[in-house]
C-alpha cells in the first residue's frame, strides 16, 4: 500500500506548515531517513524525513505552499508492495475527516450526575431547594408563575423594548448541554431559590428606586421569583404606557424613562413627542447596503483619473434590437476594445501584475436596492447570441436575488449603463480588483457619452486614450457589427 | 597601608562597635524592633573589605550596619533607618535589614540568603558591557554557599569572566547550624576552586582583609574574571537579638574574643604607626560622640506618613491603580 | 495597519527598542544564536551581537536575578524565561528582589525590566509545562503584570515595558505566537488599559490571554441562542486592574462572567468577581459566573487536556446554562 507522508507537526502550536524545498522527484528511490523535503514550521526549518523505503510516487505540495498539519504532502510506492488504486480503495474512504467532536472533548455523553454529588469548587453538596414550610403558599406560587408565563402583545413589546426575546431561549437540561468530562463532577452551581423575595441586587435597587415591594408584588403573581431588572421594568412601564405607546417608543429607540411616570401615556402623547423633538426613525443597514458601502469605500481609495469622450451612436442603434440590445453590443465592443489594449485586462496583486488572457466585463445591474456587478466572462470568445443568452440569464438571477459569489468574479474591467435614464453623462466607481470601469450615458444627437475611471497604478493616460479610441472607431465599423 | 588609612580604618571599627551596642540598648527600649543582626567581632572584615574596595558596586546581606557606615553612608541615616524614621536611608520602609544607597553604590541589605549574588553577577555584567573599569563586590556568608544561587553565580561570573569578586565572611555558623555539620568541609573557598582563583585570608586582622581585597580589586580590573576571598571571622553576638548563641560553648567564645579586631588593630596602630595612648583615646571620643549624634538624631526624627504609604513603589503613577 | 504574528510583533517591539537605546539588552536560554524558542528574538542576534543577545545556562533563578543586578547597574535587561512552568524558579527574584528592591529603598533603586514568559495549555505539553501564574504574580506589589492577547497590544505594550522605569512581568501565551493580526504601528496604546473587543448591552465576558479568542468563538453561539448582546473585554493589564472599563461595562449590562484558562480555586477571575461584588453589587442582575480550567494537573491526552480547560463550547453550554437562572 502506499506509504503517505503528511506535513508533519514539529512543534506543540503548529498548525500549517510551508513547504520551503523538495530534495527528491518523482521516481527517485529514498531509503529510510532519506530527506524528502524541508518545510518550515512556526518555530523553525526542518527536515522531513520518510520513514519507509521505496520510490517517490507522487508530490502533492509545491515548493512555497502552505498546507495544514496532517496533509499529504508526498506519496512514496514502499518497494515491493501493492498500490491502494490495486485493491480497488477509493481515496475518498481513507481520508476519513477527524471526529471534531470527540477531539474537542464534547461527545454528549449520558448524563451521569448523581444527585448530591459533591459541588466541584468547596466541596460542598447541592441540596434540593428546602420545601416551603407554608403549603398554601406554594400553590400561590404557582398560580402566579403561570400568570406570568401567559403572554400578550403588551408583554413581547416590553421585551423588545429591554432587549428581551420575544420567546424565552429553550432552557435545555444542562447535564446534556454542558461538557461533563469528569463525568460526576459537574453540576450546576446556581441554585434556584424561587422564593419570594428573591431577585438580583439591581432588581432591588430599581425597585426600591421605583417604590415596588418586590416580596408582595411575587406573592400576587406579578413578578418572577427572582426578579431581575427586566422584570421591574416591565412590570412598572406597563402601568404607564399602553400597548401602542410602548410600541412606538421601541420603533423609535426612546427610553420609557422620558416620560413622567405616574400617569398613563397614550399613542397619541409618543407621536407629539416625536414630531416635537424632531426624532429620526432608526432604520438599520440591510446586508445589501452594508456590502455596497464597503465596496464603494475599498474603491475610493484607489488612485484614479477620468477620460471624458463620446462613440458615434449610429451603427450601434442600428443593430439594437429586443434580443441583441445596447447594453449586448456594448460588451462586445469593450470586450474587442480590451483584446487590443492589454492593460485593460490587468489586475495587481500584491507586488506584481496579472495580464488575463480573456475579456470579462463586470456590469453593472440593479434591481430596487439591490445591486451587483456579475461578471461575463471570455466575450472575447464568445458570440452575439451567447452574450444576449447570458445577459438575460443573469438578468433573472439579479431579479430573483439567485446572484452567486462565483458569478461576481473574474473581471478585468467594468461597465455601468444609465443610458435608459436620460442622463448625458456620469462617471462610475471601479468594482473589486478591476483596473477600470466605463460609465455609459444616453444616446443625444447621435452620440453617447462614455467616462472612463481608471486605475492609474494599472492604465496610464496614454493608453487610456488610445483605448478610448479604438471604441470610437469600432463603433463606426460596420465589419465589426456583422460578427 | 598607610597611616592615615590605618587611622581611618581603625576608626570606623570602633564607630561600628560602638553602633552595634547603640543598637542593641535602644532595642532592649523598643525603639529599634524587627530583627536587627548585629556584626559584633566582625568589624575588621566589614570595615578593611569597603574601605579596600574603593570604586565599585557592593552588593551584600542584612548584616550591614557598619558596612553602609564604612561605605560612606552617615551613621546617623543608618541609625534613623534602624529606628523606622523618615530620615533614614530607606525612609524607615527598610529597616536594619535593608539599607540601600546607590549614590554610595551600595546595594546592601538583601535579606534572602544568597539571593543577592545573581543581582551581583547581572551588575558586573553592566559594568563589564559599559567597559568600565570598576567591577562589583559581593559579600555574603557561609551560609549562603550551600544554596543553589550561590553555584549558579560562580558558574556564571566564571563562564563570562565577569569582574566580580566574591567575599565569603566564614563566621562558622549559619544561624545555629555549625557549617560543617551541613557542608563536607570548614573552607568554602574549596567550592569555588574549580572555578575562579581563591584566597584565604584571617578575618578578624583588618590589614590582611585590606590588603586581599586590594590585589583582588586589582585582578578582576584587569578582565581576567571573577575570584574569591574567604575569610575566618566570628561573631560575638547571636544570630539576631532573638537568639541567645547558646549553640555555642563558652570556651569556643573566649578564643575568638581574644582575637577581637579592634584590639589587635590598636596595637597595630601603637606599635608601627607609633600613635599615643592619647591620640587612640581621641579618636575612640570621637566615634562615641558620632554615635551619640546618630542615637539623638535619629530618635528625634519624624515618623514617616501614613499617607506616603504608597510612596516609592512605582515610577509611574497609573490612574485606575 | 501592518499584518503580523504575534512572535513578529513581539519581536519588532525588541528591535525597536534596541536600535533606540543601547542599554537595552535581552537574555535568557536560546535567546540569541537559536533564535529564541518561539523565534521571538529570531534575527536579533545577528544586529545586535551576543553582548546584547544573551545565551544563558538553563538557571532561571540567575535569568531574573541577573537581570536584577543589570538593571541596578544601568541597563534595560529583557528577561526571557521559556515557559511558566520554569518561572517557578525564579520566583525568589521575582518576587523577593525585582519586586521590592525600589519599595525598599525608598526609590533610590529603580529597575526598568521585563521578564517575559508564555503560560498556558498550548497541545499535549502535559503537567509541568502548561500552568498558568497570573493569578500568582498579580497578588505581588511592585510589579506590573500585563498580558497580550492581542497582536497590536503585543506590540505596543511590549514597546512600553521596555521603555517604562518600572518592573514588568509580560506574560504571553503558547497558542498565540502564529496568531495573525493588524498591527497600528502609530497608535497610541496604553497598556494599563482593558481593551473592548467587542460591544453589548446584556452580558460582559471578562477574558484574558487566548481565552479571548475562545469567548469571541463563543460570542455568536451564545447570542443566537439567546438573543442578547455580550460585550466582550480582553483585560490586557492584570495589575493593576482596568476598572474603569469593567465598571462602565458592569453597570450597563448588569452581568459578569470571567472567563480564565487556570484552575479555578484562587484563579484570577476571583479577583475580578470580588471587585464587581465588593464595588457594583447594586449594578449587578444577575450571580457572577466563572468559567475556569477545572482543579486538577494538565494531563497529556488531548481529550482530557480540553476537558481540563475552557473551550468555546464549553463557554457556550455554561453561560447559556447560568443565564436560564440568570434572568438572560
Amino acid at each position: 500500500m502506499a506509504y503517505e507522508i503528511v506535513m508533519p507537526q514539529l512543534s506543540d502550536s503548529m498548525e500549517e506548515g510551508k513547504l520551503i524545498s523538495w530534495k527528491v522527484k518523482p521516481g527517485d528511490h529514498v531509503k529510510v531517513g532519506d530527506t524528502i523535503a524541508e518545510v518550515e514550521s512556526d518555530k523553525a526549518i526542518m527536515e522531513v524525513q520518510s520513514f519507509k523505503e521505496g520510490t517517490v510516487k507522487e508530490l502533492k505540495v509545491q515548493e512555497g505552499q502552505s498546507v495544514p498539519v496532517g496533509t499529504v504532502i508526498a506519496v512514496i510506492e514502499p518497494t515491493g508492495s501493492i498500490t491502494s488504486e490495486k485493491l480497488g480503495v477509493r481515496s475518498e474512504e481513507r481520508a476519513k475527516p477527524a471526529a471534531s467532536n470527540e477531539e474537542r472533548g464534547m461527545r454528549n455523553e449520558e448524563p451521569k450526575e448523581k444527585p448530591g454529588a459533591p459541588n466541584e469548587e468547596l466541596g460542598t453538596r447541592n441540596e434540593e431547594p428546602k420545601e416551603k414550610s407554608v403549603k398554601s403558599k406554594k400553590s400561590n406560587d404557582k398560580e402566579a408563575q403561570r400568570a406570568i408565563q401567559t403572554t400578550n402583545d403588551e408583554t413581547s413589546i416590553l421585551d423588545q423594548i429591554l432587549g428581551l426575546n420575544e420567546t424565552p431561549p429553550p432552557i435545555q437540561n444542562p447535564s446534556e448541554r454542558s461538557d461533563n468530562p469528569a463525568g460526576t463532577r459537574t453540576k450546576s452551581n446556581i441554585q434556584h431559590p424561587g422564593v419570594a423575595g428573591s431577585a438580583s441586587p439591581k432588581a432591588r435597587a430599581l425597585a426600591a428606586k421605583y417604590g415596588l415591594d418586590i416580596e408582595a408584588l411575587q406573592e400576587e403573581g406579578k413578578l418572577p421569583m427572582p426578579a431581575h431588572e427586566a422584570d421591574i421594568k416591565k412590570y412598572y412601564y406597563r402601568r404607564y404606557f399602553t400597548a401602542k405607546a410602548l410600541k412606538l417608543l421601541h420603533e423609535y429607540g426612546l427610553s420609557p424613562e422620558l416620560f413622567p411616570l405616574g400617569k398613563k401615556h397614550s399613542e397619541k402623547e409618543i407621536r407629539a413627542y416625536i414630531a416635537e423633538h424632531e426624532i429620526p426613525k432608526p432604520e438599520p443597514l440591510s446586508p445589501m447596503r452594508k456590502a455596497i458601502i464597503a465596496t464603494v469605500t475599498q474603491a475610493q481609495q484607489k488612485p484614479v483619473y477620468h477620460i471624458y469622450d463620446a462613440i458615434d451612436a449610429t451603427l450601434l442603434k442600428a443593430h439594437e434590437s429586443e434580443r441583441y440590445t445596447l447594453t449586448v453590443w456594448l460588451l462586445k465592443l469593450f470586450a474587442e476594445a480590451m483584446m487590443r489594449h492589454e492593460d485593460f485586462r490587468k489586475t495587481l496583486s500584491g507586488n506584481a501584475m496579472q495580464l488575463w488572457p480573456n475579456a470579462s466585463i463586470a456590469l453593472a445591474m440593479a434591481d430596487g436596492e439591490a445591486l451587483y456587478m456579475p461578471v461575463f466572462r471570455h466575450l472575447n470568445r464568445k458570440s452575439v447570441d451567447r452574450i444576449a443568452d447570458e445577459l438575460a440569464t443573469m438578468k433573472e438571477k439579479v431579479r430573483s436575488g439567485r446572484v452567486t459569489p462565483e458569478d461576481l468574479k473574474g473581471s478585468t474591467f467594468g461597465i455601468s449603463n444609465l443610458g435608459m435614464t436620460g442622463i448625458e453623462r456620469f462617471d462610475a466607481m471601479i468594482n473589486g480588483a478591476d483596473c477600470g470601469i466605463a460609465a455609459i450615458g444616453s444616446e443625444i444627437e447621435g452620440k453617447i457619452s462614455v467616462t472612463l475611471t481608471l486605475d492609474h497604478r494599472i492604465v496610464n493616460g496614454l493608453q487610456g486614450a488610445q483605448f478610448m479610441q479604438t471604441l470610437k472607431e469600432l463603433a463606426t465599423e460596420k465589419a465589426f457589427f456583422k460578427a | 597601608m598607610d597611616k592615615l588609612t590605618a587611622e581611618e580604618i581603625y576608626y570606623t571599627m570602633v564607630l561600628g562597635r560602638k553602633f552595634e551596642y547603640a543598637a542593641k540598648e535602644h532595642y532592649m527600649t523598643g525603639e529599634i524592633s524587627g530583627f536587627l543582626h548585629l556584626d559584633i567581632g566582625q568589624e575588621a572584615l566589614s570595615v578593611a573589605a569597603m574601605k579596600a574596595f574603593d570604586h565599585g558596586d557592593v552588593f551584600t546581606t542584612y548584616r550591614e550596619h557598619i558596612m553602609a557606615i564604612a561605605r560612606g553612608i552617615e551613621p546617623k541615616a543608618v541609625m534613623a533607618e534602624l529606628f523606622g524614621k523618615k530620615t533614614g536611608v530607606s525612609e524607615g520602609r527598610g529597616g536594619s535589614m535593608h539599607l540601600f544607597d546607590p549614590t554610595h553604590f551600595f546595594y546592601g541589605g538583601d535579606a534572602i540568603v544568597g539571593g543577592h549574588l545573581p543581582n551581583a553577577v547581572g551588575c558586573a555584567y553592566a559594568r563589564k558591557f559599559q567597559e568600565s573599569e570598576h567591577g562589583v563586590m559581593a559579600v555574603f556568608g557561609d551560609g549562603a554557599t550551600n544554596g543553589g544561587a550561590f553555584f549558579e553565580s560562580l558558574n556564571i561570573s566564571s563562564a563570562w569572566k565577569l569582574p566580580i569578586l566574591f567575599l565569603c565572611e566564614n563566621n562558622r555558623y549559619a544561624i545555629g547550624t555549625e557549617i560543617t555539620r551541613v557542608a563536607p568541609f570548614l573552607e568554602q573557598a574549596k567550592k569555588a576552586e574549580p572555578y575562579m582563583p581563591t584566597m584565604e585570608v584571617d578575618g578578624n586582622d583588618a590589614v590582611a582583609v585590606y590588603e586581599a581585597v586590594k590585589e583582588a580589586q586589582a585582578y578582576i580590573q584587569k578582565s581576567h574574571g571573577p575570584i574569591f576571598i574567604e575569610a575566618f571571622t566570628y561573631r560575638w553576638e547571636g544570630h539576631s537579638m532573638s537568639d541567645p548563641g547558646t549553640y555555642r560553648s563558652p570556651e569556643e567564645m573566649e578564643i575568638w574574643k581574644r582575637r577581637d579586631p579592634i584590639a589587635r588593630m590598636q596595637a597595630l596602630l601603637k606599635e608601627r604607626y607609633g600613635m599615643s595612648e592619647a591620640q587612640i583615646e581621641a579618636l575612640d571620643q570621637k566615634a562615641q560622640a558620632a554615635v551619640d549624634e546618630a542615637v539623638e538624631y535619629a530618635s528625634k526624627s519624624p515618623e514617616p506618613v501614613v499617607a506616603e504609604l504608597f510612596e516609592h513603589v512605582f515610577v509611574e503613577e497609573v490612574a485606575h491603580d | 495597519m501592518i499584518e503580523m504574528l504575534y512572535r513578529e510583533a513581539l519581536n519588532r517591539a525588541i528591535d525597536e527598542c534596541m536600535a533606540a537605546d543601547p542599554n537595552v539588552v535581552m537574555l535568557g536560554e536560546d535567546v540569541g544564536l537559536y533564535g529564541g524558542s518561539y523565534r521571538v528574538s529570531e534575527g536579533l542576534v545577528s544586529k545586535y551581537g551576543e553582548k546584547r543577545l544573551i545565551d544563558t545556562p538553563i538557571a532561571e533563578l540567575s535569568i531574573v536575578g541577573n537581570a536584577v543586578g543589570m538593571a541596578i547597574g544601568g541597563l534595560r535587561p529583557i528577561a526571557e524565561i521559556m515557559t511558566a512552568n520554569f518561572s517557578l524558579l525564579a520566583f525568589d527574584q521575582i518576587i523577593n528582589h525585582m519586586s521590592k528592591y525600589r519599595y525598599m529603598s525608598a526609590g533610590k533603586i529603580t529597575l526598568p525590566m521585563v521578564v517575559r514568559f508564555p503560560q498556558g495549555v498550548s497541545k499535549q505539553l502535559a503537567a509541568q509545562h502548561s500552568e498558568s501564574y497570573e493569578q500568582m504574580l498579580s497578588a505581588v506589589p511592585g510589579i506590573r503584570v500585563f498580558a497580550a492577547g492581542d497582536v497590536n497590544y503585543a506590540y505596543h505594550a511590549l514597546k512600553k515595558a521596555i521603555l517604562m522605569d518600572d518592573p514588568v512581568v509580560f506574560i504571553e501565551h503558547e497558542l498565540l505566537y502564529n496568531k495573525k493580526g493588524e498591527v497600528d504601528l502609530d497608535a497610541e496604546v496604553d497598556p494599563f488599559k482593558a481593551r473592548i473587543v467587542k460591544e453589548g448591552k446584556d452580558l460582559t465576558i471578562v477574558s484574558y490571554l487566548k481565552m479571548v479568542d475562545d469567548v469571541i468563538a463563543a460570542v455568536p453561539e451564545i447570542e443566537k441562542q439567546t438573543g442578547k448582546s455580550c460585550e466582550v473585554i480582553d483585560l490586557q493589564s492584570l495589575n493593576p486592574i482596568d476598572t474603569e472599563t469593567l465598571k462602565a461595562s458592569i453597570e450597563k449590562t448588569g452581568r459578569l462572567v470571567v472567563v480564565e484558562e487556570d484552575h479555578k480555586m484562587g484563579g484570577y477571575g476571583a479577583q475580578v468577581v470580588s471587585w464587581a461584588a465588593e464595588s457594583l453589587f447594586y449594578a449587578l442582575d444577575a450571580a457572577p459566573l466563572r468559567i475556569a480550567g477545572e482543579n486538577v494537573p494538565i494531563p497529556y491526552n488531548r481529550k482530557l487536556e480540553l476537558a481540563s480547560i475552557p473551550t468555546p463550547d464549553k463557554i457556550v453550554a455554561k453561560i447559556i446554562e447560568w443565564g436560564a437562572n440568570n434572568g438572560l
